[in-house]
């Protein structure tokens, strides 16, 4: 990840021209847009290459790249969303015209069950739950990503809660039975645990793998013989663990 | 010996329950699920899942991959329907990098993925017949599949894992002999649909083993975030086509067939239907084909700027969907996928207890599972 930006550094040029071009080209990026984004371009430093994410958006725009989120100001829900939560709604965003609000843990539960019947929003249908995984932000280090549809309105909505790494996060089971899988795939793939939830184990991973494999610090090139050796009596190749974080070129 | 006859039933006959192992090397199966039923006689009384077995950690590998590298593992994902795979993932790029996509390429597009539901349904279509018994509509099925791989095969190269699709566009424009290839195939699959239907939609057998089994109610299944077929089934009218149309779609008059009673044989008329209807679009897609190139331009090097996308689309199977979250370098940070089975496959437990084992079978089937999509 680190030497992402080094490389081809001779069509780096070419690819700001090009998106230079592009946003030139694009007269219909919305004038709201364009004038509401202005003032940030101008304050806001260019982003690093590779910086930590803070968790607090409108996230700095990229290098000459197009602003892509945008506050939201004219919305009837989430106008409704921010009067009745208050303080917990830390961020009501749209980015490429989808719509993220980030919300408390301590709200998290109380704001699905609202979303799930306020006649305003009827988002009956969970369409996704997933997480990502920050390190480089403290007490934080997760974000529950929940992604809902409403069938009757047909809208979208994400749902953002931050984590710190051991918290627990409130189950949306009760609510969206549909969540139920979902839930025990980030549990497996993060490690997050999920209060509520009546049924959590690994569901791709067998039960007693070490490790989350989807954190940012777990590596990809990893071998784990013991486990091999316990469940399949079949080892490959004798495996020197403290190579994991050696390269496979290098390795080689 | 009358002392024993007196007694309650309960008690004279020994009501055990057993656990059965179905899976993960079962022909049923679709491919590696392993399911534990528990049973009573041979009714299923509760059942667990067993998946993973074909996981590959394409989430993870993403990461440590550029933009334009991952797009093959969307082949391999639903494997039957791998043009559908590559057509989510690369407009979820293209929105993120803003480009927009020449006219032709997302005609052809649309006809490449249709084409591919087609297959995918037939490929369905069979499979699920031969689990219930009925043999010979599989060799039919593959039939006609067999014509859309070959026009596959003359356009990609691959006839499995078509990687069709590149982002900004297409790699290549498609052979002179494209269109009307296609038409031939158009002119001949409506009646072989119907004839897959004079073989079942009366048929004894296939009536009873597929009405009123693993049937949903509509709120049930909005509930269990069920989308695609299953959901349509139960007659909830969510088509990710028409509700937010994607690619050219919004161009294309077709209908969504819905259902009524939300069982096994309404998912069947679904799916006969909408393979009828992607033969409305691809003809309408070909009458209105326009001229022009088929790539639009995309830098050498994607680096979309700092934000993120959730992009879904319809695939065979239900909302497949895809959630990039971009740092600005030229890795995605973090790729999601909403896979279509994975979730659906959560209505088996719903949806098979109070049946007979033999439903099971069924009801895997109608659900419509492809492992590498639920394993990932």
């Amino acid at each position: 990840m680190a030497d992402d930006n080094k490389e081809l550094p001779a069509d780096k040029p070419i690819a700001e021209n090009e998106s230079d071009k592009k946003e030139e080209a694009k007269p219909d990026a919305t004038l709201a847009e364009r004038t509401e984004a202005k003032p940030e371009g101008e304050t806001a430093k260019p982003a690093p290459p590779k910086a930590a994410p803070t968790g607090h958006k409108p996230a700095p725009p990229a290098k000459k790249g197009p602003v892509v989120t945008v506050e939201i100001t004219d919305d009837p829900l989430i106008n409704k969303i921010k009067e009745k939560f208050g303080d917990a709604v830390t961020e009501a965003v749209a980015t490429f015209g989808q719509q993220i609000v980030r919300v408390k843990k301590n709200s998290y539960l109380d704001l699905c069950r609202f979303l799930q019947t306020d006649e305003d929003a009827l988002f009956d249908l969970c369409a996704d739950l997933t997480a990502i995984h920050w390190p480089e932000r403290k007490e934080e280090e997760f974000d529950v990503v929940v992604q809902l549809y409403s069938t009757q309105k047909n809208r979208r909505l994400r749902i953002k809660v931050a984590l710190a790494d051991g918290d627990a996060c409130p189950s949306l089971t009760a609510l969206w039975s549909g969540t139920d899988w979902m839930e025990r795939e980030a549990y497996d793939m993060f490690g997050i645990k999920f209060e509520g939830h009546k049924d959590l184990r690994r569901i791709l991973l067998p039960e007693d793998w070490p490790g989350h494999p989807l954190r940012k610090e777990y590596p990809v090139e990893y071998r784990d013989n013991e486990w091999t050796d316990k469940h399949l009596q079949y080892r490959e190749i004798d495996y020197d663990t403290s190579l994991i974080d050696v390269k496979y070129a290098e390795r080689r | 010996m009358q002392e024993e006859i007196t007694k309650p039933r309960e008690t004279l006959l020994d009501a055990e329950e057993m656990a059965l192992n179905m899976g993960p090397q079962h022909p049923s199966t679709h491919g590696v699920l392993r399911v534990l039923l528990k049973l009573d006689g041979e009714t299923v009384i509760d059942l667990d899942c067993d998946i993973g077995f074909l996981h590959r950690g394409v989430e993870k590998i993403a990461e440590q991959d550029t933009y334009a590298m991952i797009t093959p593992y969307w082949d391999r994902l639903d494997y039957v329907a791998a043009v559908s795979g590559d057509l989510c993932y690369v407009e979820g790029v293209e929105k993120l990098l803003q480009v927009e996509v020449p006219r032709r390429a997302e005609y052809l597009r649309v006809i490449l993925t249709e084409l591919q539901r087609i297959a995918s349904h037939l490929l369905w279509l069979g499979t699920h017949a031969i689990d219930i018994g009925a043999v010979t509509v599989l060799l039919y099925c593959f039939r006609e599949r067999e014509e859309i791989l070959k026009i596959f095969e003359d356009f990609i190269g691959a006839r499995l894992t078509a990687h069709a699709f590149r982002i900004g566009g297409l790699w290549w424009d498609v052979y002179p002999e494209f269109e009307t290839r296609v038409r031939d195939f158009l002119k001949i699959i409506p009646d072989r649909i119907t004839e897959y239907e004079t073989l079942l939609n009366t048929n004894r057998i296939w009536l009873s083993r597929t009405v009123g089994i693993g049937v949903l109610p509509a709120e049930e299944a909005i509930n269990l975030s069920l989308t695609g077929p299953v959901l349509r089934g139960s007659g909830v009218n969510y088509d990710v086509r028409k509700a937010q149309p994607y690619s050219a779609y919004a161009d294309f008059d077709f209908e969504v067939p819905l259902g009524e009673n939300g069982d096994t044989y309404d998912r069947y008329l679904i799916r006969m239907e909408e393979m009828r209807q992607s033969v409305r679009i691809i003809e309408q897609a070909l009458d209105g084909l326009p001229e022009g190139p088929v790539m639009a331009k995309v830098p050498k090097v994607i680096k979309p700027p700092v934000g993120e996308i959730y992009h879904s689309i319809e695939a065979p199977k239900g909302e497949l969907g895809v959630y990039l979250v971009s740092d600005g370098t030229g890795k995605p940070y973090r790729m999601r996928i909403r896979p279509p089975a994975y979730i659906n496959l959560q209505s088996l437990k719903r949806m098979a207890i109070g049946h007979l084992v033999a439903d099971v079978v069924a009801i895997i089937g109608t659900i419509d599972i492809v492992l590498g999509e639920v394993d990932r």
